[in-house]
């Protein structure tokens, strides 16, 4: 009986343990697996309109609460424009043509990204199988520039704010090798900014927090030229 | 209309969670185009009697940890514990950020030591713009409170120069409205290790070092009243260089030598950079 408990709790531990996978870590830039010849195609992912980002509201209730209480300031980060944060995509550019003569920029349709297989590799390898674009796309490298969510950032603890609004600019810039599916660089980008001083000021369009949002996104574009120096 | 009643009050209450007001902001009101005051008819006024004001520089974090509380019971008693919570979270941050400020001003105590030993009037010598005498039916005449900064190492000296005109007391409003107000923030050179020791020791140094951030303040305010700011100008976003690090500022650059940089930030404030500290202006500066 005794073994069958240990079996039992070990094979509850081992489940539970699968559930969190472990993050993929930096992986520096190699540039040994680049070279003049090499063809790399970056793709930038659609960029929604900045917004303000609620964590830690979890009930559907205090989601909606903490919503309203920052309609405003919604509001007025939807009127921002995106245009900053797209120009990071020709540091990419400019950063891997130090590298390879042949640079390009690729176009990924949504289908085409959900047609992609998953890949089971450890860490270090991409969770999707990339591999079928080497011909599809007539690429070795693909780099994928990728913005999760961006605008401000509040965490709350149900309905209470924790924090005020913050600079926030989230997401990740990574490379693969077609040939196998390995990163050949990846860096997770999350910058966030705290106000300068009160944030509260609709009449005056938010300046606090329009400025933290504007710090974060120049914090990414130096982290972006720290991947190729 | 019971459960609209709640909503009500929760929202009310959640939306009273804002920060902390502090002396060293104001939301920028900037006069009117009638009452613009000329260059020459411009005058300030300060309150003497007032001891030099310098401060840590501190940082405006105030985010707090959760406090994993359980509301229960009926409505009422659920909505009396939110209430709690908010109460306490809001305390929570304004205690992080009054810590934030103490510590600060301990890091820098032998600065503000040395500032008690001066007289405000000696920062303003021989300022021909000062007027010593406060009228407060004069729309002209601008009120100044300065509010020195110091980093921790006591190297970087900096001033927020809040100015204001008041607006005579309306019999509706017991509080004075403004006219005018702004902030004029003026960032010092960084010293060297040897000119801080300089500093520490002698407050005739000190003295002088507090005029030159209080004279640049003021001609900004001069500037800011005769409306030579208000013209619009493409913002951009300017790399600061603090020690090995760098911050960012947003804003419209309104003045640039090789000595300071002016900007306009995004609150309408001006702000006051040495050239040096400003990484990605072009000037041809040897």
């Amino acid at each position: 009986m005794r073994t069958i408990k240990i079996i039992f709790a070990a094979l509850i531990t081992l489940t539970l343990a699968a559930c969190g996978s472990t993050p993929q870590p930096t992986v520096s830039l190699k540039p040994e697996v680049l070279n003049a010849e090499k063809r790399i195609g970056i793709y930038f992912a659609n960029v929604k309109a900045p917004t303000t980002n609620i964590n830690g509201a979890y009930c559907l209730l205090c989601y909606g609460v903490a919503s309203a209480a920052n309609a405003s300031l919604d509001k007025h980060l939807e009127t921002l424009p995106i245009a900053d944060l797209e120009s990071t995509k020709e540091l990419v550019l400019e950063g891997y043509k130090k590298s390879s003569n042949n640079v390009s920029y690729i176009e990924l349709s949504e289908n085409e990204v959900k047609k992609l297989k998953k890949f089971k590799g450890e860490l270090g390898f991409a969770k999707k199988d990339f591999r079928p674009l080497k011909d599809s796309k007539n690429i070795d490298v693909l780099v994928v520039v990728e913005y999760w969510a961006h605008g401000a950032y509040r965490l709350y603890d149900a309905y209470i704010p924790l924090t005020d609004p913050q600079g926030y600019v989230t997401g990740v810039v990574y490379s693969v090798d077609l040939n196998d599916n390995q990163y050949i660089q990846y860096k997770k980008i999350d910058k966030k900014v705290v106000v300068d001083g009160e944030w509260d000021e609709p009449s005056l369009n938010f300046p606090g927090v329009t400025s933290a949002y504007y710090q974060a996104l120049e914090q990414t574009k130096e982290s972006i030229k720290k991947i190729f120096l | 209309m019971k459960n609209l009643v709640l909503i009500l009050l929760l929202f009310t209450a959640l939306t009273g969670c804002k920060s902390v007001k502090r002396d060293d902001y104001v939301r920028a009101t900037l006069l009117p185009e009638q009452n613009l005051i000329s260059a020459t008819e411009f005058k300030f006024y300060l309150d003497t009697q007032l001891p030099i004001d310098i401060r840590g520089d501190y940082s405006h974090n105030r985010s707090i940890e959760g406090a994993n509380m359980l509301y229960q019971g009926p409505p009422a008693a659920a909505l009396a514990q939110l209430f709690t919570h908010a109460a306490i979270a809001s305390s929570l941050k304004e205690e992080k950020l009054r810590a934030q400020q103490d510590e600060a001003n301990e890091a820098i105590l032998p600065l503000r030591n040395l500032a008690n030993s001066i007289q405000l009037d000696s920062i303003i010598a021989e300022n021909t713009f000062y007027s010593s005498e406060l009228d407060p039916d004069n729309k002209k005449l601008v009120n100044v409170k300065p509010i020195f900064f110091a980093d921790s190492t006591m190297t970087n000296l900096s001033l927020k120069l809040v100015a204001w005109i008041d607006l005579p007391k309306s019999k509706k409003s017991k509080k004075a409205k403004k006219m005018y107000q702004n902030i004029i923030e003026v960032h010092a050179k960084p010293l060297s290790k040897e000119e801080r020791d300089v500093l520490l020791s002698d407050s005739s140094e000190l003295t002088l070092r507090l005029q030159k951030l209080f004279n640049s303040a003021v001609m900004s305010v001069q500037r800011d009243v005769s409306g030579e700011y208000s013209s619009p100008v493409a913002q951009q976003t300017l790399h600061i260089l603090e020690g090995k690090k760098k911050e960012f500022v947003r804003g419209e650059v309104l003045e640039k030598s090789c000595e300071s940089v002016v900007v306009k930030n995004l609150r309408n404030w001006i702000i006051h950079y040495p050239s040096a500290k400003v990484a990605n202006l072009n000037q041809n500066c040897s």
